[in-house]
This record gives C-alpha cells, structure tokens and sequence, in this order.
C-alpha cells in the first residue's frame, strides 16, 4: 500500500513537470492546436523541449496544420515528438553536466544501498526488503528523469545545484545533532534552520528568474540534490559505524526483530529512515523553496515593479 | 568550446537542396520530401544546421487560424560550406540541374 502511494506521487511528481509549459513571446501548443490525437502529441512533446528549442516547435506545429491526410499527420507528429523529446539545448554543457551529476548521484546512492545488502545480506530475507528496494529504485530513476527534464527545460542548473548543495550542509548540521541529542530542547530549536534556508534559497531562486515557472523548476531541483546528497551522506555514515551509536529503542527491539546480530538490525532500521527521508527532503524543502520563491517575486525591487 | 563535427551526408544533402535554388525559400515539409527525410530526422537536421549558422529560418505569417510557417534558406556559411566539400556525386549533380532548369 506504502509503495502504491509512493509510486502515485511520484507518477503525479513526473506528470507535472512533464506538462507543457506556457512560454512568453511563442503560442502555446494549446492555442495551436485543434484538438486531435497529433497535435496533442505534438504539443505534449514540444513542451519538453529546452525554453531556447521553443520557435522549433512553433515551426513543427506550422508543418503538422498543413497537413490534411490523418495518416501524414500522425507520421509527422510522431517523428517530431521524437525528435523534439531529444533535442538537445543551445546551452548543452551546463545542463548535461548538472544533469549528468544529478544521474551519478542517484547511482551513488543505488551503490551504497548495494553494497550493504551485500555487506549484510540477512536484510534481504525480510519479508518486506524487495518491495522497498522497488519503490527504491523507482525514485531514483524518477528524480534523475526530473532533473534531466528541469535542466532541458530552462536556465535552474547552476542555482539549482548550489542552492541543493547549501540546503543540503543546512540539514546536515541541523539535522545530526537533533538525532543524536533528542532529549535537548535547545539542539530542536536549531530544526528552525531547515525552513528558513528553503526559504532562502526559494528567495535567491526569485531573484534570478522573473517567470514563476523557472522558479518552480529551481526550487524543484535543489530540493532534488539536496534529497540526493543528504541520503548519500546519512546511508554512508550508517555504513562507516555499523548503524551504530544504538540507541534504546534498537537495543530493546533488536531481540524480537529476527535479524542475526545487532549490526544488521540497525543498519537495516537506519537505511529504512534514509530512504524515508530520500521522500521527504525533496517534498519539504520544494515546498517552502517555493512558497519562499513566491514570497520574494511579490516583494518590490529596486527599481521594478513586483511580478 | 564546442567542436564543429563534420555534417552527416542527409545534412550534407539537406544543405544542397537549398543550394539548388538559392535565392528560394523552402518550407520544412517540402525539404522533407525532396532530400527523402523524416520529420524526426529532419528537424534535428535543420537545428544543427542552424546552430552552425549554414541554413537562415525566417517566418511567413500563417493564414487566419493558422500558425506561423517556418522559410529555410542557405546562408553565406552554408554557401561557402558547400563550395569547400568535395563535388557531389553525378547522381545529386543531375538532380540539381533537373530542378534548375
């Protein structure tokens, strides 16, 4: 039920940044076309072309409306929507490159994962270990086909991964000291930190993009890198100390948890609460990057009108 | 930098069927037709040509209710492109004088 409503989210995640997007100054697929199965191919295809490929498409749908015979049209629409999904942007080197990190990153993660069930292959006889490694795997292809999508679709890759990379250090520092001191009001308090820098870094993206799209597409991506890079760090450091320090909780559910020692038991727990926050980081944090992106388009600038 | 790959021959007879007629300007489709392309191919193929700067695109107004059309045509570049490959095959040269005359 869990990965059923994991997969439908993220599905939800894939379909929304997969939506064609409106851009100023070249009509929208929507206002091309009249309606039918090619041009509502067409239309879905040329919205994931790069903002710079936009006229291309423009030029495709002109073709695609000379066209009368369905059989010529949908031949065309087809050819086109193929060529459009791999068009690459004018601005390549930047975008494959972020794209390409993003990509090493998920395959990093992948590794770690692989490397402590083989470390500790009794985790794979729980009942519930494939499944999880499923959904797993499922958002790790999904979040790098997100990235490779948001970097064709417009200028979020240099901000995208600076921002990914300070919001992942904020939760890294915040977030560790919280976990091993819990009992400590004042280490909660530092938690605080974790909204104001998606805050921050949904601000900084508003500042470097007028459109509200871009600004999604930034608050997206460093969420994404963040998500990436703060399982890298949390499944790595369970890996280096064995799960360990134990904690009460461990010590007193290890006994009836069927796993051969201590070490499984907790380095099995700890990946589960990674991949839990592999979900959550990115959801959170793109959600308050947003909200703070769309806080800060609405404050006036010196010297221009608020969009 | 980028580098600059040589062209591909369906680039490469994309380029000359403009150059059959160089003062024309030629919609995608009948490019399409003419060099034996599809659209998946020749998109990519007019993009790359463009990026480098050896085919000019230009819009023609659509009729009311209709997008805009897309107009290739040579460039300079393109010309002196051509002019520098070797010359084409006696296939493509009489092609090319079919459609001239």
């Amino acid at each position: 039920m869990g990965a059923l409503v994991v997969g439908l989210a993220v599905a939800a995640l894939l379909v929304w940044v997969a939506r064609p997007p409106r851009r100023r100054g070249v009509p929208g697929p929507a206002a091309m076309a009249p309606g039918d199965g090619p041009s509502r191919l067409l239309g879905w295809a040329v919205g994931a072309l790069p903002a710079d490929r936009a006229p291309w498409g423009q030029a495709m749908f002109g073709e695609l409306h000379q066209m009368d015979n369905r059989r010529q049209r949908w031949r065309f629409a087809v050819g086109c929507a193929g060529a459009a999904v791999f068009l690459p942007s004018r601005r390549a080197d930047s975008a494959a490159l972020a794209a390409r990190l993003v990509a090493a990153a998920a395959l990093a993660c992948a590794g770690l994962v692989a490397y402590s069930l083989a470390h500790y292959p009794a985790i794979l006889t729980r009942g519930n270990t494939w499944p999880v490694l499923a959904v797993f795997t499922s958002v790790l292809v999904a979040y790098t086909a997100i990235a490779a999508v948001l970097v064709r679709r417009g200028p979020v890759a240099r901000t995208g991964l600076v921002s990914g990379l300070a919001l992942a250090a904020v939760w890294i520092v915040a977030g560790l000291p919280v976990v091993s001191q819990a009992s400590s009001p004042a280490y909660s308090l530092l938690l605080l930190a974790i909204p104001i820098a998606a805050l921050t870094a949904g601000a900084a993206a508003a500042r470097r993009s007028g459109t509200a799209a871009v600004r999604q597409q930034i608050a997206l991506f460093s969420a994404l890198v963040a998500g990436l890079l703060i399982f890298l760090t949390y499944a790595g450091d369970i890996l280096l100390t064995a799960g360990g320090p134990y904690d009460a909780g461990q010590l007193r559910d290890f006994p009836g948890s069927g796993q051969p020692d201590l070490a499984t038991y907790a380095v099995n727990d700890s990946l589960g609460s990674a991949m839990m926050l592999l979900l959550l980081v990115p959801a959170v944090t793109a959600a308050i990057a947003s909200t703070g992106a769309g806080i800060a388009a609405r404050l006036p600038r010196h010297g221009t009108s608020p969009s | 930098m980028r580098r600059n790959r040589p062209l591909s021959t369906p680039a490469i007879n994309v380029l000359r069927a403009l150059a059959a007629d160089p003062s024309r300007r030629r919609y995608g489709c009948d490019l399409g037709a003419e060099v034996h392309l599809k659209s998946g191919s020749l998109y990519p193929i007019l993009v790359r040509l463009a990026d480098r700067g050896l085919l000019e695109a230009s819009w023609e107004p659509g009729p009311e209710g209709r997008p805009p059309r897309h107009l290739y045509q040579l460039s300079a570049a393109g010309r002196e492109y051509l002019a520098a490959l070797l010359p084409p095959s006696r296939e493509w040269r009489r092609t090319s004088w079919v459609l001239s005359s």
